[in-house]
């Protein structure tokens, strides 16, 4: 009632210029736009997902479960490459440095003559390395530090001596692969875990560091705190979070007006 | 078709009620009251908020911006903001002045972002004439329009925009204060010149054609 009395009273229109705007104003929205319109209302809510592309969820749970059991089978496959090694025989101790060297150029009774050619043949220091997967593996023995499985140092360097291999080729080269692979395993992780923790922890600082740029919910809670709260960010010269911060405010609150 | 809200429980309709029932519901449902149905889930209650609101603000983006491609786009940007603003929507104020101001937003980023707008006008005036109508009356009625849409395109953004706003949006004073940002006097004085601007012109229009007969 006191509204159309104040209406009334400040009534400044005037009616033959509301009929003449009447009479020209009849533009209606276009049927293409209100479709688009009432189709994004409709998406928004997920009424039209099950109708339109209703064979996506079923894909997308196929999908998922195709994607799980993959994870499982790599899983499995590593910790059984993970899974500790045959133990190794127990190499004793030479009592002398002489009886070590005498016992270390003698083969092994059983072992193939082409291996025992090898180590006849003496190659050169810089020949020797991960040429063979018996040397790989002692590569790789060498850097296990458990002391209960540990050979004596003489007898490891005799044990290398002996299983050097380097002047006989190797055909089984997937096995070499393998022994390689497994080294890796073995040494790994510390390496990667070495890398990886400085991006880590820079990549913690930037998160950190953005989350001190954002705005509280708490001033999120009203336009007003919030945008103090961006021209806080500007004047402190956080150009890029100010922006992303009034973006933001503006999708949230459209009717606020950005002075 | 089973309408749950904000009929009885357990009370089913049938598909010709439910379509009676929403044809009333939709003229005695505040629009308010339809938007937080919406942000509640319920797609028809959308459907009859957009359907009474489409058109008045479109005429009123089309008559603001000048530019069909551009009143276009600001239409469909308008209402995805409120359809992604429905989470947040508080019915503090009535939901056409929340609409409006809304609108006016997007129009006022599009004026920053580019200014295409200026300057070129799209608009077709409706001149053809109406059936039954004497010809000559017809031809005068077509020439005061013609003089109204070119006299509302002359006038200054803003007060273009707050007549606008009463004659489509049927705001009054407080709201397009509100909905303008400025205060109630300043939208009564914009209102007032804008009138009086339109008037003089339909007016010469007349005088003009006194004249000639």
């Amino acid at each position: 009632m006191t509204d159309e009395r104040s209406t009334r009273r400040d009534d400044v229109t005037d009616a033959e210029v509301s009929k003449t705007y009447r009479e020209i104003a009849t533009e209606r929205a276009p049927a293409s736009l209100n479709e688009r319109v009432l189709r994004a209302a409709n998406a928004r809510t997920g009424h039209g997902y099950s109708r339109t592309i209703s064979w996506l969820r079923p894909m997308a749970w196929a999908a998922t479960i195709g994607l799980c059991l993959a994870i499982v089978v790599e899983l499995n496959d590593v910790s059984q490459l993970g899974e500790p090694l045959p133990e190794r025989r127990a190499i004793q101790p030479a009592s002398s440095p002489e009886k070590a060297v005498t016992k270390a150029k003698e083969p092994p009774a059983g072992l193939a003559a082409p291996l025992a050619q090898g180590r006849i043949d003496q190659p050169s220091e810089d020949k020797r390395g991960r040429s063979t997967p018996a040397a790989a593996t002692l590569d790789m023995l060498e850097r296990d530090e458990a002391p209960s499985t540990a050979a004596p140092e003489p007898a490891r360097e005799n044990l290398r001596e002996y299983v050097d291999t380097s002047g006989f080729e190797v055909d089984d080269a997937p096995i070499l692969e393998e022994a390689e692979e497994l080294a890796r395993m073995r040494d790994g992780p510390n390496q990667e875990a070495d890398a990886v923790t400085p991006s880590l922890a820079s990549r913690f600082a930037q998160q950190e560091a953005a989350i001190s740029l954002r705005c509280d919910d708490d001033v999120r809670a009203t336009p007003d705190s919030w945008f103090e709260c961006i021209e806080g960010l500007e004047d402190a010269g956080f150009e890029a979070a100010a922006n992303e911060e009034l973006a933001e405010l503006k999708e949230a609150f459209p009717e606020f007006e950005i002075p | 078709m089973i309408l749950t809200n904000p009929l009885p429980a357990g009370l089913r309709l049938s598909c010709a009620a439910a379509v009676s029932y929403a044809a009333v519901m939709d003229h005695r449902v505040d629009d308010s009251a339809l938007m937080l149905r919406y942000r509640d889930g319920d797609v028809e209650a959308f459907e009859a908020l957009y359907r009474r609101h489409n058109d008045s603000l479109y005429r009123y983006l089309l008559r603001l911006c000048r530019h069909r491609d551009t009143a276009e786009d600001i239409f469909q940007d308008v209402w995805g903001k409120i359809i992604k603003s429905r989470e947040r929507y508080r019915p503090t104020a009535k939901f056409t002045t929340f609409l409006y101001r809304v609108a006016r937003n997007c129009f006022i980023d599009h004026l920053r972002r580019n200014r295409r707008h200026e300057g070129s006008v799209d608009i077709d005036v409706d001149t053809q004439m109406h059936d039954g109508v004497d010809a000559a009356a017809e031809t005068e009625r077509s020439l005061a329009r013609r003089r109204l849409e070119s006299a509302l395109a002359g006038l200054p953004e803003e007060q273009r925009d707050v007549f606008l706003l009463h004659e489509e949006a049927h705001l009054s004073l407080d709201d397009i204060a509100h909905v303008t940002g400025v205060n109630r006097e300043t939208a009564k004085s914009r209102l007032r010149y804008a009138v009086n601007k339109l008037k003089a012109a339909i007016a010469a229009e007349i005088a003009d054609s006194l004249e000639a007969s």
